[in-house]
């Protein structure tokens, strides 16, 4: 109900000759604990109301996060002020107008109905199990339940509900310092014992680290780890970036790029995942193939520059890499030693034009050897290429839950680039 | 030095979310760890009976967490140019601006990059570098600085974007040096 009376009071009161407005109701729980306690809570919903106005190609936003209407009109009356005083933006684009949205469900009931004290059972049981190893926990128990809208002056109006849960887990033994954490939009596929279980296994490794020294060699990429480096991929795979000369993807479109084992999608098909029913430029989602067998088939557009290409604007909205059959067992006798990577940290763009990136391992990383695993290693740090080294592919594992917007697989990569070691 | 005082400094405020004062001091002293940035409540583990000032929340809904405040070497306190700098070294590399930056999650290990890179030969700037990075952990690289540049040279800069906490929150905080030499670090290409 609120939200229809705000809308229907922008749309009273914008006079502006165009406007979007965005309307953001975030119902959270969020229990953080630390040495094995609780530390926080925070709960509560929060709403954010977003309005751009345009007079001609002048554009003004300003937020509120009241829905009063005297917080509204001042919301309208500071958007237009902004307005007003700003340069004319010449690659402005007129509001969207009413349109058919595909039909999703980003909701899960489990979610929703989970209550804060089974989210404190949680954490409890999490400390319970670190206190019996003789260990200390922090982390995070969340559950997120987001109501969001968008509508515009000429006629765009879209809703999505979606819900999210996230447990995080540090655990610290020693000198020892591991985290495993499950996010994903649907409560019900938590599983606290085998998230827990892994982690303990992960500390038990590390209790014998043995030191590595950087080298290329092969890697198994478990999911969460495979799906941190392509999203920096893919925020590279920009189109107008791209034709304008500022990313390896440059007069790529078309061509087999990739290697041809790898496909890379954001789909509505996958319930797993969150798959928005339209933009924030408010068009419909639609399927988009970004990847198919190696081959560049498409790169994020916005809509001012599809205007001017001539083509259709496209967001990556989630993440779908199809997997296969390769058990993590099987890849490791596929190449004579290697290392099993968790997770990456800190991944950041060190040539924008090559594309490559830079990063650590984090959280575990295991030595195997004749098909087996032989210890856990040092940290290291890589410098990579993503599209190059999808050309190295060997193996694709079963498709797993990375987040809540990312369905990839376990991959094997042969010579994969590590420059330096960490001193844990 | 820690310095919430700092004038135009991003993370400059009259007094923090505990109501604590901003605040200036010695973080690291003549090269000894002097004293951590605290707020009310970690400065009593810690075993302080006062506050720093750093308790900070992004926006109103965040809870006020012991936030980085704004930190910068000090400058040298004898004259020194940044010429007299180069012609005082041999052999190296002269880096400008920040480029690539990546830290492990006890930020200790890192790499950066630059914005422009000169090599120095027989203290005189030799020719240009391409794709320069640098990586060492940070007792190393801080143990190995030998010379500053003085007051006349000291820029500051800043982050704004600065994440951290559970749940995640962004702050700003302001960097700041005069042109500094470290000896002996690994300096080499991306591969």
């Amino acid at each position: 109900m609120k939200t229809e009376k705000i809308i229907k009071f922008i749309r009273e009161h914008c006079s502006a000759d165009d406007y979007v407005c965005s309307i953001s109701n975030i119902d959270s729980h969020e229990t953080r604990f630390a040495q094995n306690g609780i530390t926080q809570h925070i709960a509560g919903p929060k709403i954010s109301i977003d309005l751009t106005v345009t007079f001609g190609k002048k554009s003004g936003t300003a937020s509120v996060n009241q829905a009063d209407d005297a917080t509204l009109m001042q919301l309208i009356s500071t958007a237009e002020d902004i307005a007003k005083l700003a340069p004319e933006d010449p690659e402005f684009m007129p509001s969207t107008g009413s349109c058919k949205l595909p039909q999703v469900q980003n909701c899960s009931q489990a979610t929703l109905d989970l209550k804060p004290q089974e989210m404190v059972k949680i954490v409890q049981t999490s400390i319970d199990q670190a206190r019996a190893m003789d260990a200390t926990v922090s982390g995070m128990c969340e559950k997120h339940i987001s109501d969001f809208c968008l509508f515009t002056k000429h006629g765009f109006i879209g809703s999505d509900r979606n819900s999210s849960f996230g447990h995080s887990m540090t655990l610290k033994k020693g000198e020892v310092e591991t985290k495993v954490s499950y996010a994903a939009k649907d409560f019900s596929g938590f599983d606290l014992k085998k998230d827990f279980a892994r982690l303990a296994a992960q500390a038990e490794s590390l209790a014998d680290m043995h030191s590595f020294d950087p080298q290329k060699i092969a890697v198994i990429l478990r999911p969460a780890a495979l799906q941190e480096l392509l999203w920096y991929m893919f925020w590279m795979m920009n189109r107008r970036q791209s034709d304008e000369g500022f990313t390896p993807f440059t007069d790529q479109l078309g061509k087999s790029f990739f290697g041809e084992k790898f496909s890379l999608y954001s789909t509505l098909q996958k319930p797993q995942i969150i798959s928005p029913p339209f933009t924030m430029d408010g068009l419909p989602t639609e399927e988009c193939v970004w990847v198919e067998n190696g081959v560049l088939k498409n790169m994020p557009t916005d809509r001012y520059w599809a205007s001017k290409q001539n083509t259709k604007a496209c967001t990556p909205y989630n993440m779908y890499i199809p997997g296969g059959d390769a058990s993590e067992d099987e890849m490791m006798k596929m190449v004579p030693r290697g290392l099993i990577i968790n997770r990456f940290w800190y991944i950041r763009p060190v040539d924008m034009k090559r594309g490559e990136l830079t990063g650590m391992t984090r959280d575990g990383v295991l030595y195997f050897e004749n098909g087996k695993v032989k210890n856990a290693v040092n940290n290291l740090r890589f410098n990579e290429i993503p599209h190059e080294m999808t050309r190295r592919i060997l193996a694709l594992g079963a498709e797993e839950l990375a987040s809540p917007y990312g369905l990839v697989p376990t991959i094997l990569i042969d010579g994969f680039n590590f420059v330096d070691k960490t001193n844990f | 030095m820690g310095d919430n005082t700092l004038a135009e400094g991003l993370a400059t405020m009259g007094f923090d979310d505990d109501g604590v004062p901003g605040q200036k001091w010695h973080i690291i002293k003549d090269g000894i760890l002097n004293e951590y940035g605290s707020t009310r409540d970690t400065a009593m583990e810690i075993g302080l009976n006062y506050s720093r000032g750093c308790n900070r929340a992004t926006y109103y809904y965040d809870q006020p967490i012991n936030r980085i405040p704004n930190l910068y070497l000090l400058p040298g306190t004898k004259p020194l140019t940044p010429s007299e700098l180069i012609a005082d070294t041999e052999d190296g590399v002269y880096i400008q601006g920040r480029g690539s930056f990546s830290i492990d999650q006890h930020r200790i290990n890192f790499q950066f990059g630059g914005d422009f890179f000169w090599e120095i030969k027989n203290g005189k700037l030799f020719r240009p570098l391409k794709k320069v990075l640098y990586k060492s952990c940070n007792p190393e690289f801080w143990n190995s600085c030998d010379a500053i540049c003085d007051e006349r040279f000291f820029r500051p800069f800043g982050v704004i974007n600065c994440g951290k906490g559970q749940p995640s929150q962004s702050a700003r905080m302001t960097h700041g040096s005069a042109p500094a030499r470290f000896r002996n670090i690994r300096v080499g290409g991306s591969q």
